[in-house]
């Protein structure tokens, strides 16, 4: 037997499934803050009140752009219209590749780079391409803070150490929301860490595993000045390089820090919490 | 014709029958209808095909919706693309809201264009006030304002001069709210927040971001900002104190509908609030000359003189979540006479289930628009919405003392309306920190509102209603 109150009811369920049972993406209108698995290469993605900030974009290689095969599909789905900045670390193909691929589709508001990549031929061949014309880019000497949402960025520009290495001039970046940080090292090896720990470094309940969790980058010492909760490797699966190496995950154990994985976790967001940082989904 | 069908299609002619009575309700959906006629090419019109079969006897009534709203409904708004630079005269059009350190409103210009721009917060701004200014038209900040009713911004760049003062009314206004916030300041300097001035006029500059947040997660947003709670509780307190006085009703309803424009106007003109205002006024004036209000009619009523008023309302979410939550309120909350026959058992089921029901109601929508659908909502609801009416009452009321005895009013705010306010901190700062207080809803159609709404228009018990 139908009768009126089982229709209704019906029918209300039925619209409430198909409302809150459609995917869930996570968060989009919140604080936020995306390691996008994007295989060997790096791109995080911060949002904070409907504003996008992406530090780096993702490998490319002459068979698979990975900013536009999954960034940009990423950033779509969670309602990502444009990015109000884009961070580089330093430009090197696997994060810096995606860039273009990106700015095909999504419009740019403003890039950040290092200054001293002004003239780096990667670096060159990316900016001179058509999607990237006219957006503008603030060449960084030295360090300096940006708010943009509810996110404060402090971006440390290290001095040189007279190496040719580009990892080893990485641009730094400490996001801060809702009073949860997270530290974002690039590529950065020990020796430029110890310079970043004399600029002296708040704690941080997440970490990027600096250089991909490469056993040259997350000395012990770091750990101890950032204290993380959690730490991050953005990495492919079966990656040539072996990382991130099995002395950075002993280091980690060591120090009873988590350690998640863009190879094996995939995309990883996490939400701010009262100074920690939650895994959202 | 199937047997076992019969008993719902004689249920359905009864309700059928329910709303039939209700013309006001009938014109509101035909009127929703016509404002979508053009926007949606002529697809809008399917909504009427029910109403054709279902209600022919008042085919007047909604043709007269329909009519009404294909006229009024508002053209869509050119936005701004290219900076350009402009110096004249401009009008607020808008109360102007106090934003972290500005005052933002809506200005336009001699040939009609809307802007919005922010004054400096020391400044006295008020609707209708003319001035001269010096700046440029800037486009609109992307995804910032999806139903701003301007064309782009104005970034001032040089002095603004007050050429005109615009009505008394609006000045009044506007003193009434900036009088209550010095009284919050005075009585309670410590306070940043100003948890009250939210509450009472939704002044929310002082609000944290993080408070914010934590209002999301525990689905009380609308305490701070949208529904027009704090208008109802206010015509409410403002009713018991005209009671007493031995003056003749439409004397009272005349004297309430001042007070509401103004409170209204204080707390910034938001349709939410205009509507509750409107609504409270019908449901008093029912009251004063006893006679029966229908909540349904009274919210169609409401919300079509308001539509007719500002047509462009249609397009703000704040009042559709209003109108979905009074609307759950009028159908699913038994009359005032059924309540007060009930044990306190009952009552107190009664209203856990009310407070359910609204945060069902008003779930699709927020969900929609934040991404975002508080699980512990109606929990929290129920503990936070008594004290919310608690605190407006009193805080109002210690403003009130301290027109006459400033300090006495300062003493009775510190002495009740901050433990109340305290109290509501803590349970949304508690609340929002469980782990599964809300959870994220990504982007729908909001054709899934079709079947939810007329699924719930079939759960209503037409009988039990009668407010
Ligand atoms: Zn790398």
């Amino acid at each position: 037997m139908i009768d009126r109150f089982k229709l209704g009811a019906g029918l209300v369920i039925f619209a409430s499934v198909g409302i809150f049972g459609s995917q869930a993406i996570p968060w989009s209108h919140v604080n936020s803050l995306s390691f996008l698995s994007v295989g060997q290469g790096d791109a995080t993605l911060v949002r904070s009140e409907g504003k996008a900030i992406l530090i780096d974009g993702g490998p490319a290689t002459p068979s698979f752009d990975a900013g536009a095969r999954l960034v940009v599909p990423w950033l779509k789905r969670t309602g990502v219209r444009q990015i109000d900045l884009f961070v580089v670390t330093h430009p090197d193909q696997d994060h810096v590749g995606g860039l273009p691929g990106i700015a095909r589709q999504i419009p740019i508001r403003e890039i950040v780079i290092r200054d001293d990549f002004r003239s780096h031929p990667v670096w060159q061949a990316v900016s001179s391409e058509p999607a990237l014309r006219g957006v503008p880019i603030t060449y960084l000497k030295q360090g300096r803070t940006r708010k943009i949402g509810e996110a404060n960025l402090t971006f440390w520009v290290l001095p040189a150490l007279g190496t040719k290495d580009d990892n080893d001039l990485s641009l730094v970046t400490l996001i801060e929301i809702a009073g949860s940080r997270a530290l974002l090292t690039g590529d950065l090896p020990s020796t430029g860490e110890q310079a970043l720990i004399r600029k002296g470094l708040p704690p941080a309940s997440l970490l990027k595993l600096g250089h991909h969790g490469s056993s040259t980058s997350t000395s012990v010492e770091l750990l101890e000045v950032i204290q993380p909760e959690t730490a991050i490797a953005s990495v492919g699966a079966t990656n040539n390089y072996g990382h991130p190496a099995w002395q950075t995950l002993q280091r980690l154990r060591r120090a009873g820090i988590r350690l998640k994985r863009t190879d094996r976790d995939g995309t990883l967001t996490f939400v701010p919490n009262y100074g920690r940082w939650t895994l959202s989904r | 014709m199937a047997k076992p069908l019969e008993p719902l299609f004689r249920e359905l002619e009864e309700l059928r029958l329910e709303l039939e009575g209700r013309p006001a309700f009938l014109v509101f959906l035909a009127f929703l209808s016509g404002c979508g006629l053009i926007p949606s090419g002529g697809w809008s019109l399917l909504a009427i095909v029910p109403l054709f079969f279902a209600f022919r006897k008042q085919i007047l009534f909604w043709m007269a919706g329909l009519i009404l709203g294909t006229v009024l409904s508002p053209p869509p708004v050119a936005r701004i693309q290219e900076k350009s630079s402009y110096s004249g005269l401009v009008t607020v059009s808008s109360v102007p809201s106090l934003v972290r350190d500005s005052l933002s409103a809506v200005v336009a210009t001699p040939s009609g264009e809307k802007l919005r721009t922010t004054f400096p917060a020391a400044m006295v701004v008020s609707r209708g006030d003319v001035f001269q200014v010096k700046g440029e038209k800037i486009a609109l900040s992307p995804g910032a304002f999806a139903v701003e009713e301007a064309a782009g911004r104005l970034r001032l760049t040089g002095g603004v001069k007050l050429i005109r003062e615009g009505p008394a009314f609006w000045r009044w206004a506007t003193l009434t709210r900036q009088s209550f916030v010095d009284f919050v300041r005075r009585s309670d300097p410590q306070d940043r927040q100003m948890l009250a001035a939210a509450l009472c006029f939704n002044v929310t500059s002082g609000l944290e971001p993080h408070f914010y947040e934590d209002l999301r997660r525990t689905g009380t947003v609308h305490i701070v900002s949208t529904s027009g709670l704090h208008v109802m509780v206010a015509a409410g307190f403002l009713t018991l104190l005209l009671l007493p006085l031995p003056i003749k009703p439409e004397f009272k309803i005349g004297i309430l509908a001042g007070l509401l424009a103004l409170y209204a106007a204080a707390a910034g003109f938001r349709p939410p609030i205009v509507r509750a205002a409107l609504m409270s006024l019908l449901f008093v004036g029912a009251y004063l000359f006893r006679r029966q209000s229908d909540g349904l009619t009274t919210l169609s009523v409401a919300s079509l003189i308001y539509l007719i008023l500002f047509p462009r309302t249609i397009q703000d979410l704040g009042f559709w979540l209003s109108i979905f939550a009074v609307g759950s309120l009028v159908l699913f909350v038994p009359s005032a006479r059924a309540l007060s026959n009930m044990t306190w058992r009952e009552k107190f089921w009664q209203t856990v289930k009310t407070s359910l029901v609204v945060s069902l109601a008003t779930a699709p929508l927020t969900a929609w628009s934040f991404g975002e659908a508080s699980l512990i909502g109606f929990v929290i609801n129920l503990v936070v919405v008594p004290l919310v009416d608690l605190a407006i009452v009193v805080s109002l009321g210690a403003w009130m003392i301290s027109w006459v005895l400033p300090n006495l009013g300062s003493f009775v705010y510190q002495g009740l309306a901050l433990p109340l306010l305290w109290l509501i901190e803590f349970v949304i700062n508690g609340g929002s920190r469980f782990p599964l207080a809300s959870v994220s809803v990504s982007y729908f159609s909001l054709f899934w509102l079709i079947p939810f709404v007329v699924g719930a228009f079939l759960l209503w018990r037409p009988r039990d209603r009668s407010l």
